[in-house]
């Protein structure tokens, strides 16, 4: 098995270096070819292969090299659009190598993450409302962290805690909510009930306060779509859904910055030089790079403000063309579609509830993203796991890919 | 287990939803992205700057060309509502934008396949377009102007060439990426072309085209008789200050821009025969030869109101709305004798210094007889000399209006022709809430009139 990874580490990484090659070669490439980071990164993704191989956690083997294929082609593109960026996220990604590994070590038996549960959720709550309260305003929400010149985003890691707590959570409770919460026998322990409703308003409520529309709507569909596994609530999970969508439209009516946003996704020419500039552009990106794309650093992708966070899928849209776009979404959907898989095959519910909210994590906030891009759906600021720049969101995909991993280790060696 | 059978279950939904993006991905990249390339606002269309085609005047003054990579208007804010901008964040505008198909140089490369023919061909500069504008005169219209909102359009009668199209306010071209988010705002629209493109109530400066109405309808015969105001349906139309004017012929009506009996004309005539009259003059057109002209709104009578809505847009009022393009037009028409010549901005293309394509004047097509023309001529030349345009001073014939409208004083208007006695150009005047068009519009009016003629 973990041959086969190493081979296709060692094909992606062609890949990637493929792309380098073909981005440096542009008359518009500015600065020296960062050759060396890539085969830094190179040995990292093989190192990592090695250690859990070395350990005895060796997993799912399609997992790392889907990773490292969409780690590797964002980090070309981000570097192309901008060195500086380039060079730190080259940093973030040896440093999510690190996490990766950690994690892997450091959780040798997931199934001790359980008891952890209420730990995970009173982190969450406190790193949510700390960063409301102590906080960097940056554009008017607090939601960063800034320490020395960095700036961390807390809610990445919320996002981690909030799955591991809701999984045990669910496995522990999700058998009276099958039942029916009005029933007897149905009736939830008061105080889990409390707790469970507390870290929902902590988590949700400071994210629509903060105006991260996007996080909010993430944790939203995680929720509901874990509340459903554990559950097969249906009618439940169509009540909820039915009211955020009632949420929503109020949210239209009463927030400005929501209508700019939604007008802005109906009709970005109408205000193309303005609050439709961003949406337009993208557009522009879009069609610019038709089938067969510019080529890697031949198109103009930095024409769209903020091409290399929460618009660099279009960037890689319009230089490798529609034609690599869905290469990526291809990517995008082994790896979901492998992590499932990691879920069906856990030895345990807890197990499948973990491996299922992470799949589902990584399937909605790719799905939200790149619909948001391609004005499937309003633009909201979230990032593309593992493609986009940002240090934050890329130690938490790491995270997520390890414990993947180690959920599916689980399987192959029987304990 | 049940839980991994619901786990397949969001798997398979989750995994086909990211067939949605597919779908959008190909409607944006390959089916609608030549139109998406071809957009004003798309700067990615037409960088190679260096090459864009020049808009020239009728005397081959410059009006735009690019020097060093940037966009260069001589005319500054005079003309720039009109002309419109090329920046390398904002794309294009105006008529930059709108022309931008014949201005465009080389387009950049795009594919190798690009790039191996550009090697083998030189580059070709855009064409160069000629509009019908005199610049000195657009110039003055602007200075004209002044501090006020408003527009004003200057016709050739014998061609229909559109000589000035002046708006204020309007903006410094080599600055408008610095001051875009303002201009964008502001609520004075510096950015609209006010002659072409503004659509306004006409007020009394429509009753021209009633009295030739009425006169081809043969219902004209007078004499008339002013109360001071007039019932329609449960409506009273009432002149200026309630003020009777007596016995009047129609002449003289016009002079004096008597409303009720305008009105009564309006009546007569009915909505659908005022509407057919509109038509015919070419108000409710946008004229092809007139990049981004804006098409004038009949009035909209409510079931039942049809008379109130004949007696209002008689004189003007009511919810008819006409550029000042259109209203210079309907001068136009009288000047000519009863013919009308669709309005044209657009001269000739000329590459490389020679002319290769020219945008012929007319056809040429009778509105009105020859009579009726000389007939509300002879009425616009007495609106002048003894009536409410005397300020429009001497030569000039035509008829002011002060138009009533929902954003505060009325609209000062003033529409006509000079030289009064064989007419060469036509102008229309609007200058946006100044109160009486024959204090206001009617000085500005005479003074471009006479500068048109020079």
């Amino acid at each position: 098995m973990r041959a086969r990874e190493l081979g296709l580490l060692a094909a992606v990484l062609a890949v990637v270096a493929m792309a380098l090659a073909l981005a440096t070669r542009s008359p518009e490439f500015r600065g020296p070819p960062p050759w060396i980071w890539l085969v830094v990164q190179a040995s990292a993704w093989l190192i990592a292969s090695l250690v859990l191989r070395w350990k005895k956690a060796a997993g799912d083997p399609l997992l790392l090299p889907l990773a490292c294929l969409l780690s590797g082609l964002g980090w070309v593109m981000v570097w192309r659009l901008d060195p500086t960026l380039g060079q730190r996220q080259s940093l973030w990604i040896l440093v999510g190598l690190l996490a990766f590994i950690l994690t892997a070590l450091a959780v040798r038996d997931y199934r001790r993450l359980e008891d952890y549960k209420y730990l995970c959720l009173v982190c969450g709550v406190v790193l949510q409302l700390a960063v409301m309260l102590l906080g960097t305003e940056i554009n008017g929400a607090r939601l960063w962290f800034r320490v020395g010149g960095m700036q961390f985003q807390p809610v990445e890691v919320v996002k981690i805690l909030m799955i591991l707590f809701l999984a045990a959570f669910l496995r522990r409770y999700g058998r009276w909510m099958r039942l029916g919460l009005l029933s007897r026998e149905g009736r939830l322990p008061r105080r889990a009930l409390l707790l469970l409703g507390l870290g929902w308003l902590a988590a949700e409520g400071v994210l629509i306060l903060q105006k991260d529309l996007g996080m909010a709507l993430l944790f939203m569909g995680i929720f509901l779509t874990m509340f459903y596994m554990a559950t097969g609530r249906t009618d439940l999970v169509l009540v909820a859904g039915f009211l955020f969508v009632l949420g929503a439209v109020a949210g239209l009516l009463a927030f400005s910055h929501v209508r700019v946003r939604v007008y802005a996704w109906l009709d970005p020419f109408a205000d193309a030089q303005n609050t439709g500039y961003q949406m337009s552009q993208a557009l522009f990106s879009l069609g610019w790079g038709g089938l067969f794309g510019t080529g890697l650093g031949m198109g103009e992708p930095n024409r769209v403000p903020e091409a290399a966070t929460d618009f660099v899928f279009v960037a890689l849209a319009e230089e490798l063309g529609f034609v690599g776009a869905v290469a990526i979404l291809i990517a995008f959907m082994l790896l979901v579609t492998r992590s499932f898989r990691v879920a069906m095959r856990a030895p345990d519910e807890f197990g499948t509830l973990l491996a299922g909210g992470l799949s589902v994590l990584i399937a909605w906030q790719s799905l939200i993203l790149i619909a948001g891009t391609v004005k499937l759906i309003p633009m909201t600021g979230i990032t593309l796991p593992f493609v986009s720049y940002g240090g934050s969101s890329m130690l938490a995909s790491f995270v997520i890919l390890a414990l993947l991993t180690r959920i599916s280790a689980r399987r192959e060696e029987p304990c | 287990m049940l839980i991994k059978r619901r786990v397949r279950r969001l798997a398979i939904l989750l995994i086909s939803l990211y067939l949605l993006p597919v779908g959008q991905l190909w409607y944006y990249q390959v089916l609608i992205a030549p139109r998406l390339n071809e957009r004003p606002e798309n700067s990615r269309s037409h960088e190679n700057l260096e090459l864009r085609g020049r808009l020239l005047d009728r005397q081959g003054k410059v009006l735009a060309r690019t020097d060093k990579g940037r966009r260069v208007y001589p005319l500054g804010a005079a003309a720039a509502p009109l002309l419109g901008y090329v920046t390398e964040r904002l794309g294009s505008g105006g008529l930059e934008g709108e022309l931008a198909r014949s201005l465009a140089g080389r387009p950049r490369p795009r594919t190798l396949e690009q790039v191996r023919r550009l090697e083998r061909e030189k580059s070709r500069r855009g064409d160069d377009l000629v509009l019908t504008l005199k610049a000195d005169l657009q110039l003055q219209a602007f200075e004209l102007l002044g501090q006020d909102r408003g527009a004003i359009l200057v016709l050739d009668l014998p061609t229909g060439d559109i000589l000035a199209a002046a708006s204020s306010p309007g903006f410094d071209p080599a600055t408008l990426e610095k001051s875009w988010q303002r201009l964008s705002q502001d609520k004075s629209a510096p950015l609209i072309d006010r002659a072409t493109q503004g659509l306004y109530p006409p007020g009394s400066c429509f009753k021209i085209l009633t009295m030739a109405a009425a006169l081809e309808s043969s219902q004209a015969d007078g004499p008339f008789f002013c109360a001071g105001s007039l019932p329609v349906t449960g409506f009273e139309l009432s002149c200026d200050g309630a003020r009777a004017h007596g016995a009047l012929t129609l002449e003289s009506a016009l002079a004096v821009s008597c409303n009720v009996t305008f009105a009564s004309l309006g009546r007569m005539l009915g909505q659908k025969g005022l509407e057919d009259w509109i038509k015919s003059f070419g108000l409710l057109e946008a004229p092809t030869r007139v990049p981004l002209a804006a098409a004038g709104h009949a009035p909209r009578g409510r079931p039942g109101a049809e008379e109130v809505a004949a007696a209002q847009a008689a004189i003007g009022q009511a919810d008819m709305l006409v550029s000042p393009l259109g209203m210079a037009r309907v001068a136009a028409v009288i000047g000519r004798g009863g013919t009308d010549l669709p309005p044209r901005l657009l001269k000739a293309v000329s590459r490389d210094g020679r002319t290769v394509d020219t945008y012929p004047v007319g056809p040429p097509r009778q509105v009105v007889s020859a009579a009726t023309a000389a007939t509300v001529l002879q009425a616009m030349r007495a609106a002048v000399d003894r009536g409410t345009g005397g300020a429009a001073g001497a030569g000039v014939a035509g008829k002011t209006g002060t138009a009533e409208n929902p954003h505060g004083p009325p609209h000062a208007w003033f529409v006509g022709v000079a030289p009064a006695d064989a007419p060469r150009v036509a102008v229309a005047v609007i200058l946006e809430n100044k109160g009486y068009g024959g204090q206001h519009a009617a000085p500005v009016a005479g003074a471009i009139a006479r500068a048109a003629l020079r």
